[in-house]
């Protein structure tokens, strides 16, 4: 089938570099992968298209692309699974990273990232005499965090880094669980703390793109929410970051609120998270709260509980109180 | 058609107009609702960060109280939507459910696995269909450019929200907007994430990123933003 390929090109030896789209009609077969039709666009029509691959299989993670919006690994991906109904598809370089040539990018900044993790093995000392032992559930956990073939596409589509390339990112906060998590790495507190900094584990927005992203079941998205669980639950120190304090209380307050009248008091989660006797902030809330009442858009501060609140109370309770059985 | 409505707290509190809209349009295209009495939030996924376990405890009550009612749940909060439907999926197995069963009840309810979670948006696509919300429309809104803004909870993860099942949710708000007679605008923000989860936490980036979809609907020639 014919297959009309756009693809954003970019040339940095030209006088005045610029993208732009070219397309390509390329004979697909029904198999085809969008590598296999890129490939075939380089050696057949256009000699000059620059791009990464090299295993062809999913495992080397260089073939990281944007396929109609949204990050794949081109080797994985099937032409035919993304054709529009009139037979286009779009394929860009991965987002949120410079872009050196076509659809090659410059990887520095993904890779500083994992490096800012100390994504190594930091066990006790001294050394035992054999090996040092996980237990088999601990490890049938990581299988898939450590399945992470650092291909960037978490990375390209992560909404938070589009605003913020201080943020760590997915793939780097999803490497930093594979520690966090491993038993026989034994500086959590020192890793969780570091976690907490400004663009640490607080500054993801829970929005599932990595997820959606990863080709191989990563989930960064999951691992940031065990972490920020884990920080929690340990009362690991939130450092510097305003945010880090403020991402404990929200969630703490958010829990409190809905376990005592089952339903969530938007205004008091809003006061609480940021301190009730935050009063810079409070008061710098006070205009946003007069536009909200004058559209009727005012939350209650106090709202009925819920009929059966009793019901939500006690669950709470109940489960809170084994959380707390096992943790002895 | 009935079902167990599902409000969600924000259409109590931040956004009233929500809920009235949702009344007054269900009666009109022909949607029987039925409060469920004693739902509780889902916890938004906030709660999860801290006990993830109380999460899946709400959501599996609430799934109890709906299946005590014999409806499948109606849910009009992206939020909403994707939290439950995750839930959902987490309960499909039998161990964990029966572990959350345990704690359910003792305050005599259940929850046997299945329901049904459908947002007012597919309801109003695949149950009543695009032809009938097209000949209950009153007033045409021929020359509105209104930008779909889907909300990323009812996007993703796409295999909890059964998209496989049913493709068409992917452009479920255009065939909405277009049976109305107004034009989509198509915007590259439309599955993006608005940044309201880190309001609190970063406010600087939560505002970076829903005025970067705003504007870029601005600048498409929207005459407004449709969200589920």
């Amino acid at each position: 089938m014919q297959a009309n390929v756009s693809v954003r090109r970019f040339n940095p030896d030209e006088e005045s570099p610029k993208s732009y789209d070219q397309e390509y009609q390329v004979q697909v077969d029904d198999n085809f992968t969008v590598l296999d039709t890129l490939i075939k666009v380089r050696e057949e029509i256009d000699g000059s298209l620059a791009l990464r691959c090299s295993c062809r299989a999913s495992i080397c993670g260089s073939c990281a692309v944007r396929v109609n919006g949204h990050a794949v690994l081109a080797c994985k991906a099937r032409v035919s699974e993304h054709l529009s109904e009139e037979g286009s598809i779009r394929v860009e370089p991965s987002g949120n990273q410079p872009v050196i040539k076509d659809l090659v990018v410059d990887l520095n900044p993904f890779w500083d990232k994992i490096r800012a993790v100390e994504p190594y093995m930091q066990p006790s000392l001294p050394e035992p005499e054999a090996e040092y032992l996980a237990p088999n559930e601990v490890m049938l956990h990581l299988v898939d965090v450590m399945g992470c073939i650092m291909c960037g596409a978490c990375y390209s589509d992560c909404t938070v880094l589009e605003v913020d390339k201080n943020f760590l990112g997915p793939a780097a906060l999803a490497k930093a669980y594979r520690f966090v998590a491993d038993t026989r790495d034994v500086e959590d507190d020192k890793r969780l703390r570091m976690y907490n900094e400004y663009g640490g584990m607080w500054d993801c927005t829970r929005c599932g793109e990595c997820v959606t992203a990863c080709p191989k079941g990563v989930a960064p998205m999951e691992r940031i929410m065990a972490m920020r669980e884990k920080a929690i639950e340990a009362n690991t120190p939130t450092g510097s970051y305003d945010g880090a304090a403020y991402g404990y209380r929200h969630s703490l307050v958010f829990e409190d609120l809905v376990s005592h009248s089952g339903r969530l008091n938007e205004t008091m989660l809003l006061v609480k998270t940021v301190g009730m006797f935050n009063l810079p902030k409070l008061i710098a809330m006070i205009p946003i709260a007069m536009n909200a009442a004058f559209r009727r858009k005012m939350p209650p501060m106090f709202h009925p509980t819920i009929p059966g609140v009793g019901q939500v109370r006690r669950i709470a309770a109940r489960i809170n109180a084994s959380k707390r059985e096992a943790a002895k | 058609m009935k079902f167990a409505f599902f409000p969600g707290c924000v259409s109590r509190g931040g956004a009233p107009e929500l809920y009235q809209s949702t009344i007054a349009v269900a009666e009109k295209i022909g949607i029987e609702l039925e409060e469920i009495e004693g739902w509780s939030c889902t916890g938004a996924g906030a709660l999860q960060e801290s006990n993830p376990l109380l999460g899946d405890t709400l959501n599996a009550r609430n799934f109890a109280l709906a299946q005590r009612m014999g409806l499948p749940i109606m849910t009009i909060c992206s939020t909403c939507q994707g939290v439950m439907a995750q839930a959902k999926v987490k309960l499909e197995d039998e161990e964990y459910r029966a572990q959350i069963n345990e704690i359910l009840a003792t305050e005599g309810l259940e929850y046997t696995g299945g329901i049904q979670v459908k947002h007012m948006l597919w309801v109003m696509v695949e149950d009543i269909g695009l032809d009938k919300i097209k000949s209950l429309a009153v007033r045409s809104l021929e020359g509105v450019f209104l930008a779909p803004f889907y909300g990323c909870y009812i996007v993703r993860p796409s295999a909890a929200l059964e998209y496989d099942e049913h493709p068409q949710r992917k452009v479920a708000l255009e065939l909405v907007i277009e049976a109305l007679g107004a034009n989509a605008v198509d915007n590259d923000g439309k599955t993006r994430c608005c940044g309201f989860p880190i309001l609190t936490i970063n406010e600087k980036n939560s505002l970076a990123m829903v005025a970067k979809h705003t504007g870029e609907a601005q600048d498409l020639g929207a005459d407004a933003m449709v969200t589920p």
